[in-house]
């Protein structure tokens, strides 16, 4: 990242991400019945600054592509051509192509040309379509200039305008890049400038013959390159002295360039009414102001705060200063920074929060794609978008989401007309809704589709061999055999659904990031998905437990109840307890000591044992431990980076004094018990 | 050494021509649109101002127009980022009072030939 042109090149990445997403977004919400001119000129400026980075940074295919986008976007934003459906589609595809490209570009991903061969075809028909009447001007312009006298000897006539010095510019500075071309010289045409008691010094009066004698020869083209900036503030003339030089095509010349000016001024002014007009309107909104920084540099700060809270814990131990008055004031100086920390530990973790928003925005245009695809009619709500959730959390939440938004869309959301017949409204309406729930963020995703049918799962699960023909399952129970590994009711696999990742995997997922996810059904009323997860991956909430002479931790999310059951409400077989009964039902017990092969330091002769009671999946069990002790936010380290992953261990955590505990995940405790 | 006031919205357009110009031994600021440009030029007398045409906020025409109308920036060299398709630009700018434009795409080379054109 030494490079400069690199470093830039990677904030141009970032930059294009933004433009490509707030395109999007514009184009999704745009009411083609009254369109604002500011989200023409808003999304014309991303596909501009696009155009114009991508050049710079040499990304020529993206450059190309969006110049194709910028002349529609130009006559549409000129009133050329309509912003008609056409053209919003047409933009659609146009945002697929250019995400494919910048990320051909940034992680060298495979060119799609025949999309993009598609998309630039498309957009030249709709270009042309209107073009047709209105020819454009100006084009003939550097064509004239082709073929032109070339020589070695020239005369330059150059008379600025007398305002050329409020421009910024200095006609010395022009005289002298003609020494770049030739040896020059040069005579001061000075008879206009008025005596010095009538001078305006703002006043340009001067005029100038030169002559250019060149080794090599010159068009007049590149003369014209040299006056390019004031050919407008200056009458020029290009004279060949070389003989072959037909005085006539230089003449000829020079009247095209005087009456280019003329059709410019045309356009001019149109352009700078546009710009008026865009600055009455209300300023364009800018977001909130951000920077951007490594993720690998929070995280290292996570890193950090995570040692900075185990030893301010380390420190807390020291609890009994009481009796040592003259240390009152590092006692109270411990208590501030304790406070301090765990602010300290909230903003840094705030840090790496996102708004879920950066998950739902894509589903809109997904949803739109979709509907377009199978003809249904979808609606989508979207409420609470800015509740935020760590960055990995979303990372990993996006895939499953995505399968339960398209399940929806296929198999919950009717036809139109089906939905009709039933009484519905013939737009289905898909609601996606986040919010915090003690230290959880949960995410409803629901329709008002036909819902779980029942029957129609029972008869698959047993077809499927997942349930006993005569299995008695409350309804719950049976829609919850979506979740089961191996089921699929789509009728036909279509191209949404049954592409091999089932609900299982979604379940899955969603476990292995330490959530739950649950699904409330009703036939013909639609479904709602509601997904609970921990807000962060990297501090947990969690119980510490104490089995023998070790510190274990339990997720808080995971415990229902810590009781205590005599021993003689337990269930024996031999030597082992079994299960017990636990508000009336008979849940099993899993005793730690024995599950870690922990030597027995502690005597088994109280007539009651300490339960944890947890759950996972709806199951619920009991943890046998011998105490309980502090509740509090540990900070996770990987086992599996530090040392090798450990089946029924889903972390491990430094504590206060120093010394390891392992946290526990209770999910593969549980299935310890199934193989029991 | 001069003062270099550099005007666009986009943050590696931004990076990259104040790069060349440090390297070039100038001192730059940047501002992120016309507004806050006019700002900037307001409190620091510049020797150079580089602006983009198309910026929210207020647009380079904009800010060179109402830049061009200040007495200490009458005579202040003043050039304009454009694309080769924004040919009507060219003349905008030029009627709002630029100096001279710089096509995109450019590269450090190409800017610091023009920079040091205009900064006798």
């Amino acid at each position: 990242m030494s490079d400069p042109m690199e470093r830039f090149k990677q904030v141009f990445f970032d930059e294009s991400a933004e433009a490509l997403s707030a395109i999007e977004q514009h184009l999704l919400d745009i009411d083609l019945t009254a369109i604002e001119p500011e989200v023409i000129n808003d999304i014309f400026r991303s596909a501009h600054s696009l155009k114009g980075g991508s050049a710079t940074f040499g990304m020529s295919r993206l450059a190309e592509f969006t110049h194709f986008m910028e002349t529609l976007l130009d006559m549409v934003r000129d009133g050329q051509r309509d912003f008609t459906q056409e053209v919003v589609d047409c933009l659609f595809e146009c945002l697929d192509c250019l995400r494919n490209l910048v990320n051909h570009y940034q992680f060298e991903e495979q060119v799609n040309g025949e999309l993009i061969a598609i998309v630039e075809k498309q957009l030249q028909e709709l270009i042309d379509g209107k073009q047709e009447g209105k020819p454009v001007e100006g084009s003939g312009d550097s064509n004239l200039n082709n073929g032109l006298v070339h020589g070695k000897h020239w005369e330059i006539h150059f008379s600025p305008d007398e305002e050329l010095l409020l421009s910024g510019n200095e006609p010395l500075r022009y005289i002298e890049e003609l020494l770049e071309l030739g040896s020059v010289n040069v005579v001061c045409d000075s008879s206009d400038v008025p005596p010095l008691n009538q001078l305006n010094p703002i006043h340009l009066k001067m005029k100038w013959l030169i002559t250019l004698d060149s080794e090599e020869a010159i068009s007049e083209e590149d003369l014209a390159e040299v006056f390019l900036w004031i050919e407008d503030e200056a009458t020029l003339e290009y004279r060949c002295l070389d003989q072959e030089a037909p005085q006539l095509v230089s003449s000829a010349l020079a009247e095209t360039t005087k009456s280019a000016p003329d059709v410019k001024v045309d356009t001019v002014s149109s352009d700078v009414d546009n710009a008026e007009t865009s600055k009455a309107k209300a300023p364009a909104k800018r977001t909130g102001q951000s920077i951007r920084v490594e993720l690998s540099k929070i995280d290292s700060l996570i890193n950090l705060l995570g040692e900075l809270v185990i030893t301010q814990s380390m420190l807390s131990t020291f609890n009994n200063m009481v009796q040592f008055p003259e240390l009152r004031r590092l006692q109270e100086g411990l208590g501030q920074l304790e406070r301090h920390t765990r602010d300290l530990q909230d903003g840094v973790m705030q840090i790496r929060m996102l708004p879920i928003d950066f998950c739902f925005s894509r589903f809109p245009r997904m949803v739109r794609d979709l509907c377009k695809q199978l003809g249904k009619k979808i609606d989508v709500v979207i409420e609470g978008e800015n509740t935020e959730v760590d960055k990995t959390v979303i990372e990993e939440l996006t895939d499953p989401l995505v399968h339960l938004v398209r399940n929806s869309i296929d198999h919950g959301i009717e036809m139109p007309d089906e939905r009709e017949a039933l009484g519905k409204p013939r737009v289905g309406t898909l609601k996606l809704v986040a919010y915090h729930q003690v230290g959880n963020i949960v995410i409803e995703i629901s329709d008002d589709g036909k819902g779980l049918a029942v029957d129609k799962i029972r008869a698959k699960a047993v077809e499927r061999g997942l349930i006993d023909a005569n299995a008695k399952l409350a309804p719950q129970a049976c829609k919850e055999l979506i979740f089961a590994a191996g089921f699929s009711t789509a009728d036909a696999v279509t191209d949404l659904s049954g592409r091999g990742v089932g609900m299982d995997v979604v379940k899955r997922n969603i476990q292995s990031l330490g959530g739950q996810i649950d699904l409330h059904s009703e036939e013909n009323e639609g479904t709602t998905f509601s997904i609970k997860l921990p807000l962060t991956l990297s501090i947990l909430d969690g119980q510490l437990i104490k089995v023998m002479d070790e510190t274990y931790v339990v997720p808080m999310l995971a415990i229902i109840e810590s009781i205590k059951v005599k021993r003689v409400d337990i269930n024996k077989i031999g030597e082992h307890d079994i299960s017990f009964k636990w508000r009336s039902q008979f849940i099993p017990l899993l005793n730690l000591a024995e599950t870690f092969s922990l030597p027995e330091t502690k005597p088994d002769s109280e007539d009651s044992l300490l339960v944890v009671v947890v759950e996972h999946d709806n199951q619920q069990f009991g943890l046998v431990v011998n105490e309980l002790a502090n509740h509090q936010q540990v900070v996770v380290k990987s086992l599996e980076a530090n040392y090798i992953k450990v089946d029924e261990l889903s972390g491990a955590t430094i504590l206060g004094d120093g010394s390891v505990a392992l946290i526990l995940d209770v999910g593969a405790l549980m299935s310890r018990l199934k193989v029991h | 050494m001069a003062k270099i006031l550099t005007v666009d919205d986009s943050g590696s357009m931004r990076a990259m021509v104040a790069h060349t110009l440090s390297e070039m031994g100038h001192e730059v600021e940047e501002a992120e649109n016309g507004q806050l440009g006019l700002d900037a030029a307001l409190a620091t007398q510049f020797d150079l101002v580089i602006s983009d045409v198309n910026m929210p906020v207020m647009d380079g025409i904009t800010f060179v127009t109402n830049l061009r109308q200040q007495a200490n920036y009458r005579f202040t060299p003043i050039l304009m980022l454009t694309t080769e398709s924004g040919q009507d630009k060219k003349g905008a700018g030029k009627e709002a009072g630029a100096t001279g434009w710089i096509v995109k795409p450019f590269n450090p080379q190409k800017l610091s030939a023009l920079v040091n054109k205009v900064l006798k």
